[in-house]
This record gives C-alpha cells, structure tokens and sequence, in this order.
C-alpha cells in the first residue's frame, strides 16, 4: 500500500486514541499506588499530587475512577467531617487493594521491561 | 454558570443513581471546589466552575463507572445485598401487584438481652417507642421476600425485605444503639435513655425524640427533625432540611440546600455546619457566647451582636468567646446566630 500524506490533526487524532486507550489501566495503577503511599488521602490532595507529579489528570476522571474502585472493593472509603472546615471522604486500600496493587505492579513491571527491550535491543534483532 | 447551578446541574445528571450515592457525590464534589475556591481566593466563582467538566460530561463518567461496578459485583455474586439495598428500584413493578395477590400479612417477634438493634429496609414506614421489653410488630403483603432477623449475642439484625409496610419496634431499657438503613420509610419516635440512633436514608423522613443520645443521620432528600435531649450530632444531608431541638453539645451538619435550624438548650456549642443554598438558623441558651467563624459567599450574616467583614467574594465574621467553638459556612444560605 502507497503511503500517503498525513494532516497534523490526523496524527493529533491518532495520538489522542491511543493515550485514551493506554490512560485507563494506567490510571488506576497510579491512584492506588499513590493511595498506598499515603495510607490515606482525599480525592483533592490526590489530584494534587498526581498534577504535581506530571500526570494530566481532571475532575472528570479522578472521581468516577474513585467511585469505581470503591465498588471494586479496591478501595475503602469513609467520611470525615472535622469540627474546623469541609468534610472530606478519605480513601484507603483495602486488604484486596493492596494484592490486586501488587500483582498489576508485576505485570506493569513485566511489560515496561519488555518495552525496554525493544528499544535497547532493537539493532541486535 | 455558578457554583450552585453547577452542583444543581450534576444532581439532575445523577438522578438516575440510588440518592444515597448521587449524595455521597455530590458532597464529595462540593467539598472539592470548596478547597479550589480556597486555593486560588481571587479567581472568580464563575471561571473556577468554566474549568471544570461539564456537568453532563461529569455524571455520564460516573454512571459508565457505576454500570462497569455493577457487571463486575455480579460477577462477584455480590448482587444479592445491593439488590436489597436499592430493592426498590427494581422490583416496584412487582411490588404494584403485590395488593391484588394475598392478604396483609403480620409477624410478631420477641427477643431478650438486646443492646443492639440493627434494621434493613426498603419501604417500611419505622415506629419506634420505649417499652419495657423488646418486641416487634411488621405488617405487610410479602411471599418470598418474608423479612427475616437473627440474633448474635445482645446485637438482633432485622431484614424486612422490600415488601414490609410498617414496621413497630418496641425498645428495651437496655439499648444502647438503634442502627436503620432504609431508602424510602418514613422513620418516626422516641427512643429509650442513653441510646444512640445511626440512621441511613434516601428519601424518608426522620423525626426522632432523643433522650441523652447521640445522632448520626444521612439523608439525600429526606427531612431530619430531632428533639429532646441529644448530646451529639451528626448529620449529612443533600437536600432534606434539618432541625436540631435540645442539642446539648456538639454538632457537625453538612447540607447542600436543606434549611437548618439548631436549638441549643444548654451545654457548651462546639461544632460545624456547612451549607451551600440552605439557610443556616442556630440558637444559643441566654448568656452564652462560644467562639464563632462564620463566612458566606453570598449569603448574609447576622451573628450574635458581631460585626461582619466583607472581602472580595465573601463576608465574614470572627468573634472570640468560650466554652465552645462555631464555625459556620454556606455558599448562598444566610446564617443567623442568636441566643
């Protein structure tokens, strides 16, 4: 097949599909991750962090993602309504959480090996 | 578009989901902007809500999150005890037949050394009343969801199912916590000396008399009215409204349009309320004078004979006092201290 010019909305597109296809898991991965490293947080602070850390991250998929994770019984969440200021719902892993965590860490862990690979292999192929 | 049309916006979004979680949302949400709000004070409301996703957008995630939750719970065989927990919404059309198909029906329980009471409903209407022993009278057209209970050491764990009308619950001396989950009954009573109520609710209404308890209830748009003598409460509520006589000592209230009025009648007022439309009604036995922070974005302040400030987006007033410490906020409600 001939190969043809592209438009840079084309590719824009393309590239937009595939992050969009990739975001999820990874997403996830990230939210628990940075839940287990502060035991317990608040969808704010979370999203700090993970903006802060260079993720691009919104409202519009934190808090859906949070809610799913809590009927997934990943997460646990419960409310905390201080006498000084908002209530807040802080999350933390559940016993399921941290195992589920630990085995999508491997099979992250396996495949960016393998992307490795790939890249510093690659000429020898 | 404002911060109230915003939250007004998602909930209409959201109404498709059982109220008790489309709450936990939206309270959850409203909570986020306000620390937005605190984080960048000189941006206008009206910018700070433009960069958030579109309402529509917003709900539309949560409920592919709720349906993907669903599939998977079934899966899990989870389904069984969500089922009984938004029964209502699946089995109402079953449940339009269900007077043409028998006769009421009655149960009559008895049970001894109860501390603990624990009820799951649907639809049942809930009577409590002190009693000198504990007992209970369900009234309803059921066949095979017949509520049910068991006992495990002085905790009794009722099930009525999603076909019981009213439930009477008589309370023993004895008690010491009343815990309800119910979606639409109406809960109503007294309860015994000393115990304490834990109620959760969608859309039925509660109108309890304490009697030196403490309070904890969530509703989504059920109204909450206790009285007597309770030492401690904590409600949530998103659109119910929520009044407080005899409150002797702490409270935290959390409404997003509710109106809330709060009698105190004696004791040292310590606590929160935060409101965003509702309006806020608190009054203080004669003499005293807690601290009170009480801040409004639109809303007006009339605290106790305190000045108020007015900032850029906001009004507020801070008086120092003691025992005890108020703080009050609301985005469009009034707040008005009195004692």
């Amino acid at each position: 097949m001939e190969d043809m010019a592209y438009s840079t909305e084309e590719l824009a597109r393309a590239v937009e599909k595939w992050r969009g296809q990739n975001r999820k898991g990874f997403l996830e991965l990230c939210i628990l991750r940075c839940v287990r490293a502060r035991k317990r947080v608040y969808g704010f602070a979370l999203m700090d962090q993970l903006q802060q850390l260079g993720m691009e991250i919104s409202e519009g998929s934190l808090y859906p993602l949070l809610a799913r994770l809590v009927k997934e019984h990943s997460l646990l969440a419960e409310w905390d309504t201080p006498t000084e200021g908002h209530p807040r719902k802080y999350y933390t892993l559940s016993l399921f959480g941290l195992d589920f965590l630990a085995q999508i860490e491997e099979h992250y862990e396996h495949d960016h090996q393998v992307f490795l690979k790939i890249q510093d292999g690659g000429s020898d192929t | 578009m404002t911060r109230k049309t915003y939250i007004e916006e998602l909930a209409q979004e959201l109404s498709i989901l059982p109220s008790e979680e489309r709450q936990d949302i939206i309270l959850e949400f409203d909570s986020h902007i306000d620390e937005l709000m605190s984080r960048q004070p000189e941006l206008p409301e009206e910018d700070l809500i433009a960069r958030l996703p579109a309402p529509a957008t917003f709900a539309g995630e949560f409920l592919a999150a709720d349906a993907s939750g669903k599939y998977r719970e079934q899966a899990e065989t989870f389904s069984s005890k969500r089922a009984s927990e938004s029964g209502t919404r699946f089995s109402s059309f079953r449940r339009f037949f269900r007077y043409a198909r028998g006769e009421q029906q009655q149960l009559d329980w008895q049970f001894s050394d109860v501390t603990q009471i624990e009820v799951v409903a649907a639809s049942a209407d809930i009577q409590i009343q002190a009693a000198e022993t504990c007992s209970c009278h369900i009234v309803g057209y059921w066949d095979d969801d017949e509520p049910s209970w068991e006992q495990t050491g002085t905790l009794v764990r009722m099930n009525l199912g999603a076909d019981a009308d009213l439930l009477t619950l008589a309370l023993p001396p004895a008690l010491c916590v009343l815990v309800i989950k119910t979606a639409s009954g109406d809960i109503r009573g007294a309860l015994v000396p000393n115990a304490d109520i834990s109620i959760n609710t969608a859309s039925g209404d509660v109108q309890v008399e304490l009697n030196h308890g403490i309070a904890r209830v969530m509703t989504a748009s059920g109204d909450v009215s206790l009285d007597g003598v309770i030492t401690d409460a904590d409600i949530k509520t998103a659109s119910g409204d929520v009044t407080l006589d005899g409150l002797q000592s702490s409270l935290r209230i959390a409404s997003a349009s509710g109106d809330i009025r709060v009698n105190y009648t004696a004791g040292a007022a310590n606590g929160s309320i935060a409101s965003m439309s509702g309006d806020v009604s608190l009054s203080l036995p004669s003499g005293s004078q807690p601290a009170v922070e009480a801040s409004t974005v639109s809303g007006d302040i009339s605290a106790l004979n305190a000045s108020v400030r007015k900032q850029p987006g906001r009004k507020y007033c801070s008086c120092p006092g003691g025992p005890g410490e108020l703080k009050i906020k609301t985005m469009s409600g009034d707040i008005r201290i009195q004692n």
